[in-house]
């Protein structure tokens, strides 16, 4: 049980999974940060990615990165129209962050029934060519896919951060998000900044989505598994920092990883809660101060 | 009445008020003048709990408050206003007042509660508008609402941060006479900021200055006009040596 | 709008038509579904004391109503006693529960508030599915009644009835008292609230508590309605998040929108359920949600007032 191999097994695995909890989470947090709009249907658009890279290998046999091809500019046109349509509308409710929490749930529901109607509830698995083959790092087992997928949530994360520091409307984006009246001063349109801010949140988690099929099966409830732990991500690295919810991804991940090791699954559960929990009561501006 | 003893409140790095001591006495208008950023809002929050000072300590009738909620603060006789007036808005102007009636007077019944609102909204000349939604009110009556409001819990002092901002003329004018009013009829003590010169001028007895969050002067107002450390905290030391500041203020 | 002395006849009649309904042996289904119309009245309008009033959303509220049908069937199974005693200490239990995690989680403001409470609900639900004194992921069977079903649901459905107009009435009185206005307060403005002398973080727990006392009454009675209870159906998130659609849809700033929203949005969910498949069922259901805050944001009854209000 304390076998160190088993302990280093756990730790690689975890940071694995922590990959896509960073990718994931930084689009929950820019959305929730930026826009003050807590998307509880992001990790369902990310399974809708996942959807689509597996009927993309499985029709056509195109390998999952490549469907991003697709799902990256399919999922960014759809969060510019849910931002002008659904969240647009209601900047103006009293409490637009728990308005928006209610009205993405609603879309969360919609969308995980449409995939359950289009595809059941079967589980799918992603099985590529290399999907068997695995690299040793001493004893250590790394599979190939999962490797790919924590690959692509750094690269994920690293084009959402030149994004913001190295693009104009990045800039403007951060702009927006800490001074939205200076912003408007500045001649910045909001609507448009904001739009395109979410349609990139929309984007991650759609790449999120193929990183997680890399290495787990899935189906459309599987949104409410990840979503728990965007929560998590995101409250332990501070609502908006970027930097912060990536490392808090990582961290999670490990932590996860390795309590498997230890813990009973259903236990896990019950920990993350209460984590989450015990955070929120004691520093709920999270770990890394903005 | 109200005293303050070396009051330093620090904001991480940031020094907002420094070793302040200040006295308001019973039945004055004390004013409390300085630069924006000066430290004035944040010497009010510390009065009235919202604010927690690093060092020193706030005395209201020789008791301690310093460590006070702002509830408690309230329960015990000082009410304030805010620089941004916040009316309750989805509640009537009537509301307003007779929530504070309520809770500030001890009352059990709505209904007696609004019939001293009433009266209250007489005496700041709102009674009109008792009806009307607190949102939907133009600038200066959301300035009286938040002065009525803060009246009807029935206190002792009343601290009020900026009433005059963004009033005309005329406006200020009537708001002049309703704090004297509240002081003559209702034998209220008033701590007031204000930014308003010539209002603040005329209205108290006694003027406090402090700039950088450091007490600079305090005085009657014609002196503090012409005291040049206030000058200076102004308009900057070309001018203190002058003494040009009775043309500016 | 009807005259008050109108509104309080039409009222009479109809509690009386639902009161005696039982008597003239309607369908069990449609006695059923009334019953459960009662629970979410009780549900929406205890939650709207601490939701529409105060503003603090709680995303978890399932949690009481679980609670309550654990400690009455607990009380049942070990102590023999009768639910309708037992669901008295139900309430009390899911109060005291609220008044113990109310006292810190009151201290977040807006979705912090209600993803603590959503842990809370589902912390609970955890602890109870992996207890195997609670009964575990079996379950807890509890005795069925030795009464023919028709008359066993009657009794039930009076029990609901009165514990439903108990909930309004409690809701109602609220409003109208020092206890409310001082919640409207809170919800505006905490702070200045505080100017007005107002306990705020004392107010706040009361109304939290008092929110939780009559699902966990309702929970009690329910865990012997039902005969089997296990924590997927009492500690179901999908409840928690369908009261605070029913009472915000319906208007969370009265006592009527939790009665109105529960009332229609039951019979939609019932219709939708009949005749509709239900994944689609549930993709309309998903959309209700959205359209609710999109398009009636401060509930219908605020609604219909401004139309009447826009076209007079």
């Amino acid at each position: 049980m304390f076998n160190p191999i088993v302990i280093l097994q756990s730790i690689v695995s975890g940071i694995l999974m922590g990959g896509i909890f960073a990718l994931l989470g930084v689009g929950f947090s820019l959305s929730w940060g930026v826009m003050k709009v807590i998307n509880i249907a992001h990790a369902a658009f990310g399974i809708l990615a996942a959807y689509i890279a597996y009927w993309g290998l499985t029709l056509y046999g195109i390998d999952p990165i490549l469907s991003l091809g697709l799902s990256l500019p399919l999922l960014f046109l759809t969060g510019l129209m849910i931002h002008r349509f659904l969240i647009q509308p209601i900047t103006r409710a009293r409490e637009i962050v728990v308005a928006s929490m209610i009205l993405t749930f609603g879309l969360a529901v919609v969308l995980e029934n449409i995939m359950l109607f289009a595809w059941s509830a079967d589980e799918r698995l992603i099985t590529t060519p290399y999907s068997s083959q695995s690299i040793f790092l001493g004893e250590i087992i790394v599979k190939i896919s999962s490797l790919l997928g924590f690959v692509l949530s750094i690269f994920g994360i690293g084009a959402i951060y030149l994004f913001l520091y190295h693009t104009h409307t990045g800039k403007a984006v951060r702009a927006t998000w800490q001074e939205p009246e200076g912003a408007a001063l500045q001649g910045i349109d909001l609507e448009r900044v904001s739009m395109i801010a979410f349609g990139l949140a929309i984007a991650s988690a759609g790449a999120g989505g193929v990183a997680m099929a890399y290495m787990y099966s899935f189906n459309p409830p599987a949104h409410n598994f990840w979503l728990i732990f965007l929560f998590l991500v995101v409250i332990v690295g501070g609502v908006g920092s970027i930097f912060g919810s990536a490392i808090a991804g990582l961290l999670i991940g490990l932590i996860t990883g390795v309590s498997g090791a230890f813990f009973p699954f259903q236990w896990i559960n019950v920990l993350l809660f209460g984590l989450l929990m015990g955070i929120l009561l004691v520093k709920p501006e999270g770990l890394f101060k903005r | 009445m109200l005293q303050g003893i070396k009051i330093t409140k620090r904001f991480g790095g940031l020094i907002a008020l420094s070793n302040i001591d200040f006295e308001v006495e019973k039945g004055s208008i004390v004013g409390l003048i300085g630069p924006n950023g000066s430290g004035k809002t944040t010497l009010f929050n510390v009065i009235s709990g919202f604010l927690r000072p690093e060092e020193g300590h706030v005395f209201f009738n020789g008791r301690e408050i310093t460590a006070l909620k702002p509830y408690q603060i309230a329960r015990l006789g000082i009410a304030r206003t805010f620089q941004i007036v916040r009316p309750l808005r989805e509640m009537t102007v009537l509301d307003n007042v007779a929530t504070g009636i309520l809770y500030g007077e001890g009352k059990d019944h709505l209904e007696e509660a609004r019939r001293e609102a009433l009266e209250l909204l007489r005496f700041t000349s709102l009674d009109l508008q008792k009806n009307i939604h607190a949102g939907h009110l133009r600038l200066a009556d959301r300035k009286r609402l938040e002065m009525t409001r803060a009246l009807g819990i029935r206190p002792q002092v009343l601290l009020l941060d900026e009433v005059f901002a963004g009033l005309n003329q005329r406006e200020i004018g009537d708001a002049i006479g309703l704090i004297f009013r509240i002081r003559k009829e209702m034998g209220i003590t008033i701590f007031m900021v204000e930014h308003v010169m010539k209002a603040i001028m005329k209205a108290c007895d006694r003027i406090i200055a402090i700039h950088f969050g450091i007490k600079v002067a305090d005085d009657i107002p014609s002196h503090v006009a012409n005291d040049p450390k206030v000058i200076e905290a102004y308009l900057g030391t070309e001018y203190a040596e002058n003494g040009v500041a009775e043309r500016f203020l | 709008m009807m005259s008050a002395r109108v509104q309080r006849i039409s009222t009479l009649f109809l509690l009386c038509f639902l009161a005696l309904l039982p008597l003239v042996k309607p369908p069990v289904y449609f006695i059923s579904f009334l019953f459960m119309i009662f629970l979410y009245i009780i549900l929406a309008e205890s939650w709207n004391l601490i939701g529409g009033f105060t503003g603090y959303l709680s995303f978890g509220h399932v949690a009481f109503f679980g609670i309550g049908t654990y400690t009455s069937a607990m009380l049942f199974q070990k102590l023999g006693l009768s639910p309708f005693i037992g669901a008295v200490p139900a309430g009390m239990v899911s109060a005291v529960v609220a008044g113990v995690i109310g006292y810190p989680c009151l201290r977040l403001r807006g979705p912090y508030f209600a993803v603590v409470t959503l842990c809370f609900a589902f912390i609970m639900d955890l602890i109870v599915k992996n207890w195997s004194f609670l009964g575990g992921s079996e379950g807890v069977h509890l005795k069925l009644v030795r009464m023919e079903i028709q008359s066993s649901r009657s009794i039930f459905y009076e029990v609901f009835l009165g514990l439903a107009v108990m909930a309004v009435l409690l809701v109602r009185w609220v409003q109208r008292s020092k206890f409310g206005a001082g919640l409207a307060a809170i919800h505006e403005d905490e702070d200045v609230a505080q100017t007005l002398c107002i306990h705020t973080a004392g107010l706040k727990l009361k109304a939290f508590v008092l929110s939780a006392f009559f699902p966990g009454v309702a929970g009690g009675i329910y865990a012997y309605y039902i005969s089997y209870i296990h924590p997927d159906v009492v500690f179901d998130f999908n409840i928690s998040i369908l009261i605070v659609l029913m009472a915000l849809f319906g208007g969370g700033s009265s006592w009527t929108g939790p009665l109105i929203g529960a009332s229609l949005l039951s019979i939609v969910n019932e219709l939708l359920s009949t005749f509709i498949k239900p994944e689609i069922a549930r993709i309309i259901y998903g959309a209700m949600f959205i359209g609710v805050i999109l398009f009636v944001p401060n509930g219908i009854v605020a609604f219909i007032r401004k139309r009447e209000r826009v076209s007079s």
